[in-house]
C-alpha cells in the first residue's frame, strides 16, 4: 500500500502586485468591476505514488513547484484541485531556520513544537532529552533561541522533525544546512527510519543525495511533472537539461511530453522517458572528427504553444543548425532540421538519429523487422543490428511492456536506415538515418532532416 | 482530545512572551490594565459628571473597564495574529484557530490576574462587595466569547485584507464610546436605546456590575442580546476558518 498518493493536482495561486486593500477592494466589487488578479498555476496535474518505506527525491529548478508540492503534502496548504492522500503521521522539516519562537527557551520550543504536531505531555516528556542529546544542545536548552547559531536552530528543528518518529518524513532542502558532522548524523538517522519502514520524501538541490539516498525521484519544471521514476534514470536526466545553456524548451500535449535541451530532443509519456541518453539528434562527420548537435551554442529563436524553433551554431564547423519542432498531436511530433553553410567544408557523412530506452526488444523497417540483441556489457562501441542494408523511409521500435511504439519516419528516401545497439554505458537502441558520400559543401541553407516522430500505434495500422 | 497541548503552550507563549522582556514580568499584566483604569477614570470623573448608579463613580467605571479592556487587548491582538505568526503556520499543519483563542485565553488570564486588585480598590472605596461577585466568571466567559468571535473573523480577514489591522483602531473606539462604561446606559435616548442594546457590551458590563456591585442580575433584553451577538461572532468567525484557514498559507 502506498504511504502517498497524490492524484492530477494542480494549484492555482492568485499574482497580485501589491497587497489588496480591503477599501478598494469593497469600491471594486461596488463598481460590479471584476478584481484585476491574473493567476499563476504552480502546480499543473500533477500524479505520483510514493510507496510505503520509500525514499523519494522531488528534484527541479527553482520555480518549478517543488515546495508548493512538500507544503500540499505536509497540509499547511491545500491543493485547487486534485487529491493527496497521505497515510499515517506526518512531520516535516519546511522553510529553514525560521518557526521558532524566538523570546521562548529551546526547551519550551520543544513543548510548543510538539504540541504543534499534535503530542500529547507524556509524549514530549519522553522525547525531551533524546532531542536535546540529538541536537546537542546540552548546555544552552534553557537559553532564549534567539541566542541560538542559524546552524543551532536546524538542528533542534530536525531532532525534532524525527523525534516524535513519523510514518512520513518530509524534508525540503534542510540536510544541505548543519555542519558536516551533523549531516552525517542526520543521514544515519533517516536511513535508520526507513530501515523501520517508514517513508521519506526529499526536496534537495544536490544530486548526489538524491542518487544515494533515494530510490525513485520526480522531477518537476514549471509545475509539471516531466519525469517519474528511479533516481538513477531521473537525475541523469535533469543534469543533462539543467546544465542547458539557453536553448532549452519544454512543451506537453496530452499525455505525450516533449524537452528540447540543447541540440537535443527528448520524449516522454505520462512522465516515463521514452528516449534514451541524447534522444533525437544529428551528428556530422568533416575531417574526420563527429560533431554532435549537442555540442552547438543554441538558443531559441521562437516558440509557439505546441512547437519552437532553435539555432545551433558550431564553434568549429562552419554552420549552424536550425530545428524546427511542432507537437501535432499527442502521437505525432514533426521534427526539421536545417543547415546553414557559412563556408564550404568538406562534410563526409551525417546522420540524424533517436536513441530510445533499451527495454524495447523489437525493431522493424516495414517490410523488414527484427529482435535487439542484448547490450554486452563488454561494448565499448556501437554495434550494428540490421544484418543486411534497409531500405524505406520509416525506422520503428515495437511496443515493450509499459512503452509505446515509437517511429521515425523520414519525408524522403536520401537516408540509409540503420538500427544499432550503443555501447553498455549509453544503453539505448538506436534508429539512424544516415548519409554518406557527400563531398563539398557550400554556403547557403538546406534541409538536413525532416520527418515525423510517431508515438503509440501508427495512424493507419489502427 | 489530540490537541488540547496546543491551546495550553500557545497561551503560556502568548502570556509569557508578552511580559517576558519587561524587567516586572506578570506585574505588568495587572499593573498595565490597572494604569490604564486610573487615567479613564480621573479624566471621566473630573471633566464629564455622569450618573454612576448610585455607586463612587471611580469603583463604577472601573468594574466597566474590566471586560472592555479584556475585550479590545484580545481583538487587537488576535486580528494580526495569524499574519504575524506567519514563520509557524508556513511549517506546521495544525489547527490555525488556536492562535487567536490562544490570545484570547491569555486575555482571560490577565482578567483573571487583576481582579483581587479590583476587589481590594471596591472595599477600599467603601462599597460592600456582594458576595455574588464569584458569579464574575459569567461575565468573563461572554467576553472571552465575543472576543473570540470578534477574533476570529478579524484575524482571518487581515490574511487577505492587512489593512483590517489599521481598521480596528478606530472601529475599537467608536466601540468604546458606544458602551455604557463611562456613562450609563439610561443616558442614551430611549428610542435609540433597542440599536443601542444590540451592542454586545452592553449587556456584558452590565452583568459585570450586576455581579460585583448590585448583586441582582435581571436576565433583561441587553444581555439577551448579548448572548445572541456573541453567538452570531462566534458562528461567523468559525465558519470563515473552515472555509479559509486551509489556504492562509499562500496568502502569508
Amino acid at each position: 500500500m502506498s504511504a502517498i498518493e497524490v492524484r492530477h493536482v494542480s494549484k492555482r495561486y492568485r499574482v497580485i502586485d501589491r497587497r489588496p486593500v480591503l477599501a478598494l477592494d469593497l469600491l471594486r466589487v461596488l463598481s460590479l468591476r471584476r478584481l484585476p488578479y491574473g493567476e499563476f498555476l504552480a502546480l499543473k496535474d500533477v500524479s505520483f505514488e510514493v510507496a510505503r518505506g520509500e525514499a523519494f527525491g522531488v528534484i527541479g529548478n527553482n520555480g518549478s513547484g517543488k515546495s508548493t508540492l512538500l507544503r500540499i503534502l505536509a497540509g499547511v496548504t491545500v491543493p485547487t484541485s486534485g487529491e493527496v492522500r497521505v497515510r499515517g503521521t506526518v512531520s516535516s522539516l519546511l522553510e529553514l531556520g525560521a518557526g521558532f519562537h524566538q523570546e521562548l527557551t529551546g526547551r519550551e520550543n520543544i513543548w510548543l513544537s510538539g504540541a504543534m504536531m499534535g503530542m500529547s505531555r507524556a509524549d514530549i516528556r519522553a522525547k525531551l532529552d533524546e532531542i536535546v542529546a540529538f541536537a546537542e544542545l546540552g548546555g544552552v536548552i534553557d537559553r532564549p533561541i534567539f541566542t541560538y547559531s542559524s546552524g543551532m536552530q536546524v538542528r533542534l528543528g530536525f531532532a525534532i522533525a524525527i523525534a516524535f518518529d513519523p510514518d512520513v518524513l518530509i524534508l525540503d532542502e534542510v540536510l544541505a544546512v548543519g555542519d558536516y558532522a551533523f549531516r552525517i548524523k542526520s543521514h544515519d538517522a533517516i536511513v535508520e527510519m526507513r530501515g523501520r519502514g517508514k517513508t521519506v520524501v526529499l526536496v534537495t538541490h544536490d544530486m548526489h543525495e538524491v542518487v544515494g539516498f533515494c530510490e525513485r525521484a520526480l522531477l518537476l519544471n514549471e509545475g509539471v511533472a516531466v519525469l517519474v521514476d528511479t533516481a538513477t534514470k531521473v537525475v541523469p536526466f535533469y543534469i543533462q537539461t539543467a546544465g542547458a545553456r539557453g536553448g532549452q524548451r519544454y512543451l506537453n500535449v496530452g499525455r505525450l511530453s516533449l524537452a528540447f535541451s540543447d541540440g537535443r530532443l527528448l520524449l516522454f509519456r505520462d512522465a516515463v522517458l521514452l528516449t534514451q541518453l541524447t534522444g533525437f539528434y544529428c551528428s556530422f562527420l568533416a575531417a574526420r572528427n563527429w560533431f554532435d548537435s549537442m555540442q552547438a551554442i543554441w538558443q531559441l529563436t521562437g516558440q509557439s504553444g505546441s512547437g519552437f524553433v532553435a539555432e545551433g551554431r558550431f564553434l568549429t564547423l562552419p554552420m549552424t543548425l536550425i530545428v524546427e519542432a511542432e507537437m501535432r498531436s499527442e502521437r505525432e511530433v514533426r521534427v526539421a532540421v536545417r543547415g546553414r553553410v557559412h563556408e564550404a567544408f568538406e562534410l563526409d557523412q551525417y546522420h540524424a538519429s533517436l536513441l530510445v530506452q533499451s527495454q524495447y526488444q523489437r525493431w522493424a523497417a516495414p517490410p523488414a523487422e527484427g529482435d535487439f540483441p542484448p547490450i554486452d556489457v563488454a561494448s565499448h562501441e556501437w554495434t550494428l543490428v540490421n544484418a543486411r542494408p534497409l531500405a524505406g523511409r520509416r525506422l520503428e521500435v515495437l511496443p515493450a511492456g509499459e512503452l509505446p511504439r515509437v517511429a521515425l519516419v523520414a519525408d524522403d528516401e536520401r537516408f540509409a536506415p540503420t538500427v544499432l545497439n550503443t555501447d553498455h554505458a549509453g544503453n539505448a537502441r538506436v534508429l539512424q538515418f544516415l548519409r554518406r558520400g557527400l563531398g563539398r559543401w557550400e554556403p547557403g541553407e538546406r534541409v538536413l532532416f525532416a520527418g515525423t516522430i510517431e508515438i503509440g500505434p501508427a495512424a493507419d495500422s489502427v | 482530545m489530540r490537541w488540547r497541548l496546543l491551546l495550553l503552550e500557545l497561551t503560556r507563549r502568548e502570556f509569557k512572551g508578552r511580559y517576558v522582556s519587561a524587567r516586572l514580568g506578570v506585574a505588568w499584566a495587572i499593573l498595565n490594565p490597572l494604569l490604564q483604569m486610573v487615567v479613564y477614570t480621573l479624566v471621566f470623573s473630573k471633566v464629564l459628571h455622569v450618573g454612576s448608579e448610585g455607586f463612587p463613580y471611580p469603583v463604577w467605571a472601573l468594574t466597566g473597564l474590566l471586560a472592555w479592556q479584556t475585550f479590545r487587548s484580545s481583538v487587537l491582538a488576535a486580528t494580526s495574529s495569524i499574519v504575524d505568526d506567519r514563520t509557524v503556520i508556513k511549517r506546521v499543519p495544525f489547527p490555525r484557530s488556536f492562535i487567536p483563542l490562544s490570545i484570547v485565553l491569555a486575555n482571560g488570564m490577565n482578567f483573571l490576574l487583576t481582579l483581587p486588585v479590583v476587589a481590594v480598590l471596591i472595599v477600599a472605596s467603601g462599597v460592600r462587595l456582594h458576595p455574588s461577585a464569584v458569579f464574575v466568571v459569567l461575565p468573563l466567559l461572554l467576553v472571552l466569547a465575543l472576543a473570540a468571535g470578534v477574533g476570529l473573523l478579524t484575524s482571518a480577514m487581515t490574511v487577505f485584507y492587512r489593512d483590517v489591522r489599521h481598521l480596528m483602531e478606530p472601529l475599537l473606539l467608536f466601540w468604546f464610546y458606544a458602551s455604557p462604561i463611562f456613562y450609563e446606559r439610561e443616558a442614551v435616548p430611549a428610542r435609540w436605546r433597542p440599536l443601542y442594546d444590540l451592542n454586545p457590551m452592553v449587556g456584558i458590563i452590565d452583568l459585570t456590575r450586576a455581579v460585583l456591585l448590585r448583586g441582582a442580575v435581571e436576565l433583561e433584553w441587553p444581555l439577551l442580546a448579548s448572548l445572541g451577538v456573541t453567538a452570531v461572532f462566534l458562528i461567523v468567525g468559525a465558519l470563515a476558518y473552515r472555509r479559509y484557514a486551509p489556504r492562509f498559507v499562500d496568502m502569508l
